[in-house]
């Protein structure tokens, strides 16, 4: 009998050992938190930091290049009739037809990601207006905080809604992944959602910000992508409206030399309304930058010297010979193999190599050519990461205000606007006539002036140009849209449909 | 049955007893039962203990008018006896005193009752104790060996020492004699008492002792899957990870094997059972581990591989992908022992992919540049002289080297062995070579009979192989005319302003700007630049505690340290640029770059384990409790030359981020770091009855740091069934089978993998985000990814169903195995939907099964051949059942996750072929997606709607194979032993991306079976025209797939023993000299370097262009002293 009990006891023994360990003790033993910060560790000042995350998304390395690395060179600048693939032909030749010829493909590196990185920024401006949401913050501070993270949204809703027309409405901060798998919206969806977010952007962003802070967001910078968004909607009088509140603010001027605009010493002069900011520190510290100015540097071989990025978006024959003889912002905008890059329109007396001996393609694009100083300096002799993106200029706002006032049949006054631009290059002012002529006088004018910056393709499609100018390299009307990419319709179970033009 | 009754009727300590009284009862009575006529009127009460015969019957006399008749000179007169009666009849009182001895009674007249001896009793046997010392391998004592009288339930165990006492009904019964991993041995007393039985080790398949975590058991009593490869089978290979030469030797692991020294192999265990981590456990001494890069291959005894639930499900959340337990070599009892062995060989590249020669290239070139739709302007050829095969160019003869020594000792108290070795492994790509020294140690001391400590050291260094991982698919890319050789130019010395003759290698034609370089400029600059080691010490302590008789308390305390650190310098070097005739300075600045990368793993276990073997009970029990902790810290800091000022010097001392030649502004240092932990009990069960019905249950409860405290804890188990068919009587008439058992288990295991999150449910910020304002920098933060807060660890439904036979003397052996396992709740991240790119979530299942068949067979020819016969065969089945929504995809380059479809299958059109004219494709369903022409790949209108477009693309193969085997023949003849290994699968696809549709951003060498590409009507219908900007022909399609089965001569061995006679002039034990070649033969179906390729669990089986096995070719000496 004693045995058994023995054996009894020491059974219990055996089963109480682990449950007695695990009790105690372990609670603390395996709670473990990051040991570095989390949203949670940020308290006051939190929201300000998403935001930024915002601002460091819009233009960093990843997210960053569909706001203007090659994506957005392919969406915005290829397919115009300005520019091209450019670099070596064996460089990214399945991008010719595509935005070049416009056969466009459904699966392809470019357009997938540019639709992914857009939700990816829709993401990260949710997730902030969410947190700001659920601490009810809801001071002056926060207000702003809204604003920027609202204006992000919107400037991202308005590069899908322009390029694939009816799109998914996430205005939500997702918490799991099925709920991001909705139905497209109807474009007036999202045009609401694009005005309703420019509004609280345009009342609560200040109108300028201190001197720690250059090129963060404004009201101004609101109501002149609002005016856009508008533009594109053919609504002249609300885009008018808000254009003037820009002109009137008093903060922005023409910058006095046109080339001087693309140095680096004019990053946020008084013409910027909106720039995506780099930097680069020296001797390749501190790397902020982004691949706008890298993936248009000059692209040649190592051994030439002149591999100063990879030569995509080049100008193309047509937009060379579009300007105006004398026009000083042809030799500002473009670079030419074989000659002198001329230090009179931004060059640094240097002589380019020959095409097609050494030098891939003909021109260049001189808005990102890259000072050697800076080259030297920052110890990226390849590349120009820190160059700012110029992405809305006061040219910009008076050439759409132009545009305003001429279809709403106030022709003279934009003449006036039409010929403060032509004055800061000095070309000869145009007279109204009437408003075609005016209108030709502006598309020609914006052109001109916003060249190789992204409008121009956009302006065709809204203009109702594009079949008769783009039609020559294969455009067609549904070429408007872009087709949904094709993973992103085969992992959403059929919950996204194709363009219905594809 | 009545035996099992009686023991739960009775309590159990008086079990032995009452059997032995109830055996000598019955002899009682039946040669009584003549005698005991008439009864006794008198009902006696008696209680005595230990009381003579004599004693007894005086008081019965007391209480009864009977009287007693006997002489006193009778011996058995003389036992003592206990009886306890109340109201008994005298005849009943009687028979009792009387049991257990050769009188009889005889009931007389007048009460008289006469005591007598009775003369048809056999001779007097008394009870005989007999003592004996059980002995195992090398003569050590061995405790807990059973000792059993044949025929009877009377046995008992060994102690700590091997002894054991026991009471047996005489001196002339038949011991069994039994201990797990031993033969039986039957051993007649013939009249000895004092006996010393020596056991074999048993080489039967099912009386291995194999590892199950926690503890060692027979497999004879387990029910689940183990496979068990002895240590010899990995010592001799040329392979510095033992895993690596498993491949094609054990049903149901599937080994791919990368050619870059160190690299470890990709290994699965039945199959892909989850998308994200699919790797097995390690257990090495029962240290929990990811890789075991640190175990020298000479100093293991043995490999288990565990497969099932039963075995799988004491390991918990770290069990679903299957456990690989390794242990160590000890010291063997009784022995001191020298072991030096070394093995030299050497590595050559085979089966090399085809590339274009320089005047295909031109050719090819040439026509393609005429078929683009943008012409690119005229490519010159005159200062392109060369025609280089660019594979030989970067690779070589790689060689192989390792020698080990080890010296073990062991006496009563004390067992010791130690271990170094050297092994230096040379890739076949230049300049690739890995450097290994490991050292081990292990010592175990006992104290007295119950208490025993120990400890086990071991120590690495290892110089890790540059990274040339990229060289032969960089080699493939460049142009053949580019020349591989050096130019000698006399030009300024990059480092100083002298100038010196320097041998550059050229720069690529402008056609090769973009994504390819001359692979051999970084790599003949700069593979010495870094430097790259690796210390790690993995030790643990134990002490046992025997207590109770049958209690063992065990507890362990383990460490695992690593450190590397990287020192990376960019040296400063020239190119030739042979267009210009102009020396270029490909590399323009120095700069170093450390890293220090450590981990600290922390194991303690504490067991306490009860192991009885109650008459046909025999029990195992365990308990435990355990913890492990894992931490992360890595710093890293760059520095950069001045911009002004001097290099940094091509010299090692300098090459540390302080070395006062960089740039203080540019100094930039960072660190990451995590740790993670679980907490865990876990209990353990095996029983069986008369070693005929086995059961095996074991439960696991884990708690994680890395799941949010609502669901941190999760429970796993299992349930296993044994039936030994050959115990039962039906079997015994039978001369076929040896051994039958089926088996049978069910159980929960479970993953813990997070896609590399650290903190899975508790996100941190994403990396390196500023926003940026002028030249203000403001720190920006951004949630890294969204964290799911019901995040749970994925679970494992596995089932196991089998059996295991030997027969014809041993000589066959089969063990067969179903295994069936869902995975449940599939820890994923959806990737891109709408902007919610990342997190984990539980969001799908996954099932794999198949049938694992391992057979072999033994047989001795004459007294001097011998041949083993071996093979296995497993099927696999995989299919994903459920993923966040139906059809949702994860789509991983070419391989595509579905509900329905294998996992990581491959997608896209099927080529019908190609357009051979505007007639034919006129003639053909309308493609709406691409602009095409004659020349472009016909893709099939799957659906049928006479066009082709996305809707058509389907699945075009599977990257998991139907079926995968191994084979084995080994033949001993005298001092000879030959062994062939050779393995395969088939019926999987291979996605070869080369030469097909891998992205037209760069200009690529042409593959040499281009020369078969459609280039006119009727050329081809097949290959398709040659031109980048042909969009059409890049997409994923069976243009790509390849027929990925193969069978391959895995390893040759030939070696010899020398004879005792000759070794002992050298005073040595053992002396064998061996030759052995690796991957001797593939015989394949694709065109890259090998048919394997392994990868993620989502990405695996794509051709990249890389992945060369060499053929290794090595000799070797094994001597023992």
């Amino acid at each position: 009998m004693e045995k058994s009990k023995r054996i009894l006891w020491s059974l219990l023994l055996l089963l109480a050992l682990p449950g007695m360990f695990m009790l105690s003790g372990c609670k603390k033993f395996l709670d473990r938190k990051p040991l570095t910060a989390t949203l949670d560790d940020l308290h006051q000042g939190g929201i300000e930091g998403q935001v930024f995350g915002i601002y460091s998304a819009v233009k960093d390395y990843d997210i960053g290049q569909v706001f203007g690395g090659i994506p957005w060179q392919a969406i915005h600048n290829f397919r115009s009739d300005d520019s091209q693939k450019g670099s070596e032909p064996s460089d990214g030749a399945e991008w010719v037809a595509p935005f070049d010829n416009f056969q466009y493909v459904k699966d392809l590196w470019a357009t997938n990601f540019y639709w992914d990185a857009h939700y990816s920024l829709i993401h990260l401006t949710n997730t902030a207006i969410q947190t700001a949401d659920s601490l009810h913050l809801t001071g002056v501070e926060s207000e702003v905080n809204i604003a920027e993270a609202r204006f992000f949204r919107a400037f991202s809703y308005f590069d899908m809604v322009r390029t694939f027309g009816d799109v998914p409405k996430i205005d939500f901060r997702i918490y799991n992944a099925a709920q991001a798998n909705i139905a497209k919206s109807p474009a007036a969806q999202i045009y609401a959602l694009i005005d309703a977010d420019l509004q609280y952007a345009s009342a609560n962003l200040p109108l300028v910000w201190g001197s720690q802070y250059p090129g963060r967001l404004t009201s101004g910078a609101a109501k002149a992508l609002w005016a856009k968004t508008y533009m594109f909607r053919s609504n002249w009088s609300a885009a008018l409206g808000l254009l003037n509140q820009v002109i009137n603010s008093g903060q922005y001027s023409l910058y006095s030399s046109y080339f001087g605009i693309f140095k680096d010493a004019g990053e946020n002069c008084s013409e910027s309304i909106l720039e995506w900011q780099n930097y680069v520190g020296p001797n390749k510290t501190d790397d902020h930058g982004s691949w706008y100015g890298t993936c248009q540097g000059v692209r040649a071989a190592n051994s030439t010297g002149w591999n100063l990025g990879w030569g995509w978006n080049t100008p193309t024959d047509a937009f060379v010979s579009s300007f105006e003889a004398g026009d000083p912002r042809l030799p500002s905008t473009v670079l030419f193999s074989g000659q002198s890059d001329d230090p009179a329109t931004g060059g640094y007396g240097a002589t380019l190599p020959a095409y097609p001996a050494v030098l891939p393609q003909k021109y260049w694009n001189k808005k990102v050519y890259a000072d050697p100083a800076m080259r030297q300096s920052t110890g990226y002799l390849d590349g120009a990461y820190w160059i700012n993106q110029r992405v809305i200029r006061y040219a910009d706002v008076l050439l759409m205000a132009a545009e305003c006032l001429n279809e709403t049949n106030a022709g003279a006054q934009a003449a006036t606007l039409l010929n403060q631009v032509r004055a800061r290059v000095s070309m000869p002012s145009i007279g109204f006539i009437d408003q075609a002529q005016m209108r030709a006088a502006i598309k020609k004018e914006r052109r001109a002036e916003l060249g190789l910056e992204g409008e121009r393709f956009f302006d065709l499609v809204r203009w109702n140009d594009a079949v008769g100018v783009l039609g020559p390299l294969g455009y067609v009307d549904k070429n408007k849209l872009y087709p949904i990419p094709q993973p992103a319709i085969d992992r959403s179970n059929g919950v996204l449909v194709q363009n219905p033009a594809y | 049955m009545k035996c099992f009754l009686t023991v739960f009727q009775k309590p159990l300590q008086s079990k032995v007893l009452l059997a032995m009284k109830l055996t000598t009862l019955l002899t009682f009575f039946f040669t009584l039962n003549v005698a005991a006529n008439g009864f006794g009127q008198n009902r006696i009460s008696l209680k005595v203990k230990k009381t003579e015969i004599s004693g007894v019957l005086r008081f019965i006399e007391k209480q009864t008018n009977y009287r007693f008749l006997y002489n006193d000179k009778l011996e058995d007169i003389r036992e003592k006896v206990s009886i306890n009666v109340k109201e008994a009849g005298v005849e009943d009182v009687l028979k009792m005193v009387l049991d257990k001895t050769r009188l009889q009674y005889q009931m007389m007249d007048n009460n008289l009752i006469v005591i007598k001896e009775d003369p048809n009793a056999p001779p007097r046997l008394p009870d005989v104790v007999v003592h004996g010392k059980v002995t195992g391998e090398g003569g050590a004592a061995l405790a807990g060996a059973s000792v059993q009288v044949k025929g009877s339930t009377i046995g008992t165990t060994t102690n700590n020492d091997g002894a054991f006492t026991l009471t047996v009904p005489n001196a002339n019964v038949i011991l069994i004699i039994s201990s797990v991993g031993y033969d039986m041995q039957e051993i007649g007393l013939a009249g000895k008492t004092d006996i010393t039985v020596s056991l074999t080790v048993s080489v039967k398949v099912q009386d291995a002792v194999v590892v199950i975590g926690y503890g060692t058991a027979s497999k004879r009593d387990l029910t689940g899957s183990i496979a068990k490869v002895s240590g010899k089978e990995v010592a001799d290979k040329p392979n510095t990870n033992p895993v690596a030469s498993l491949q094609s030797k054990v049903a149901g692991l599937s080994v791919v094997n990368s050619g870059t020294p160190g690299q470890a192999p990709d290994i699965r265990i039945r199959g892909t059972i989850s998308i994200g981590s699919v790797t097995p456990l390690y257990v090495v001494d029962g240290i929990f581990n990811d890789n075991i890069d640190y175990i020298n291959p000479n100093d293991i005894e043995s490999i288990e591989i565990l497969k099932d639930p039963s075995s799988l499900a004491i390991f918990g959340v770290r069990g679903a992908a299957g456990v690989i337990a390794i242990t160590t070599k000890r010291a063997k009892a009784g022995q001191v022992m020298v072991n030096f062995n070394t093995t030299y060989g050497f590595k050559k590249l085979v089966d090399k992919i085809e590339l274009a020669d320089a005047a295909t290239f031109k050719t090819l070139f040439e026509e393609e540049k005429a078929n683009l739709n943008t012409p690119i302007p005229p490519f010159d050829y005159t200062p392109w002289t060369g025609n280089t095969d660019w594979i030989d160019a970067v690779t070589r003869t790689g060689h192989y080297s390792a020698s080990n020594l080890s010296v073990s000792g062991s006496s009563e108290k004390n067992k010791f062995m130690m271990g170094v070795g050297y092994m230096s492994d040379e890739g076949i790509v230049r300049h690739q070579k890995l450097e290994k020294i490991t050292l081990s140690l292990n010592d175990e001391f006992k104290f007295n009979k119950a208490f025993k400590m120990g400890f086990t050291i071991n120590g690495m260094r290892q110089d890790n192989p540059y990274d040339a991982t990229w060289v032969l698919d960089a080699a493939r890319k460049v142009a053949p005319f580019v020349p591989a050789d050096t130019k000698t130019v006399y030009t300024k010395n990059p480092y100083g302003l002298d100038s010196l003759n320097q041998t550059l290698y050229y720069e690529l034609p402008s056609i090769q700007n973009s994504g390819v370089i001359n692979p051999l400029i970084p790599l003949e600059n700069e593979w010495n630049k870094t430097i790259s080691i690796e210390y790690r010490l993995v030790g643990s302590v134990f002490a046992e505690l025997n207590f109770l008789k049958d209690f063992t308390l065990r507890a362990s305390v383990y460490g695992d340290m690593s450190n590397v650190n990287t020192r990376k310098y960019k040296p400063l070097y020239n190119s030739y640029d042979v267009v210009s005739n102009k020396v270029f300075l490909a590399s323009p600045s120095t700069n170093v770059a450390e890293d220090d990368n450590d981990w600290k793993k922390f194991q303690q276990d504490y067991t306490i384990s009860y192991k009885k073997k109650i008459g046909s009970h025999s029990i195992n029990a365990l308990a435990g409790f355990t913890t492990y902790y894992f931490g992360n810290f890595n710093r890293s800091g760059t520095v950069n030359q001045s911009a002004t000022g001097q290099a940094i010097p091509d010299d090692k001392r300098f090459w540390y981020i302080s070395n006062g030649f960089g740039d203080l502004q540019s100094q930039r240092s960072g660190s990451s770091q995590s740790e993670k932990a679980t907490s865990s009990g876990l209990l353990r069960l095996l029983y069986n009855y008369q070693g005929k019905y086995f059961i095996n249950a074991s439960y696991r409860r884990d708690g994680s740091s890395q799941i949010s405290p609502d669901n941190r804890w999760q429970n796993f188990w299992a349930l296993g069934g044994a039936w030994e068919l050959t115990r039962e009587g039906f079997m015994s008439g039978q001369k076929i089978f040896d051994f039958v058992k089926i088996k049978g288990s069910i159980g929960v295991l479970g993953n813990q993998n997070t896609y590399g999150y650290a903190y899975p449910f508790y996100p941190g910020l994403r990396g390196n985000a500023a926003a940026v304002f002028g030249n203000y920098i403001y720190n920006a933060y951004a949630q890294a990814y969204l964290p799911d807060p019901n995040l749970k660890w994925e679970s494992v439904h596995a089932k196991d169903l089998g059996f295991e036979l030997a027969a014809f003397r041993n000589r066959l052996h089969v063990d067969f195995s179903y295994f069936d396992k869902v995975t449940k709740d599939l820890m994923t991240y959806i990737p891109g939907i709408n902007g919610a790119s990342d997190g984990l979530s539980n969001i799908g299942s996954i099932q794999n099964n198949g049938i694992e068949i391992t057979t072999s067979w033994e047989q001795k020819i004459s007294r001097d051949l011998t041949v083993n016969l071996s093979a296995n065969f497993t099927t696999y089945h995989n299919k994903v059942l459920e993923l966040a929504t139906k059809d949702f995809a994860i789509i991983d380059g070419y391989n595509r996750t579905v509900v329905g479809q294998p996992i990581g299958s491959f997608y896209g059109y099927i080529v019908e072929g190609v357009y051979q004219s505007y007639a034919d494709k006129l003639a053909s369903p309308i493609n709406t997606e691409f602009s095409y022409g004659p020349g472009d790949l016909k893709y099939k209108d799957v659906n049928g709607d006479g066009k082709i477009n996305t809707a058509d693309r389907t699945f075009i193969g599977n990257p998991t194979p139907d079926f995968a085997y191994g084979a084995s023949v080994n033949v001993t003849y005298k001092g000879f032993d030959l062994d062939i290994d050779v393995g395969g699968v088939y019926g999987n696809e291979i996605y070869r991306n080369w030469g097909g549709t891998e992205s037209p951003f760069q200009r690529v060498n042409y593959p040499a079976f281009k020369i078969n590409r459609w280039h006119g009507e009727g050329t081809s219908n097949w290959d398709p025209i040659l031109g980048q900007d042909h969009r059409i022909n890049y997409e994923s399609s069976t243009y790509g797939i390849e027929d990925g089965s193969y069978f391959r001569i895995r390893n040759l061995q030939l070696g010899y023993n020398f004879s005792q006679r000759t070794i002992s002039k050298i005073k040595g034990k053992n002396l064998r000299l061996f030759a052995n070649v690796q991957n001797l033969k593939t015989w394949k179906n694709n065109l890259g370097y090998t048919p394997e390729y392994g990868g993620s669990a989502t990405r695996f089986g794509v051709d990249d262009g890389g992945g060369a096995i060499p053929v290794v070719t090595t000799f070797g000496i094994n001597v023992t002293f």
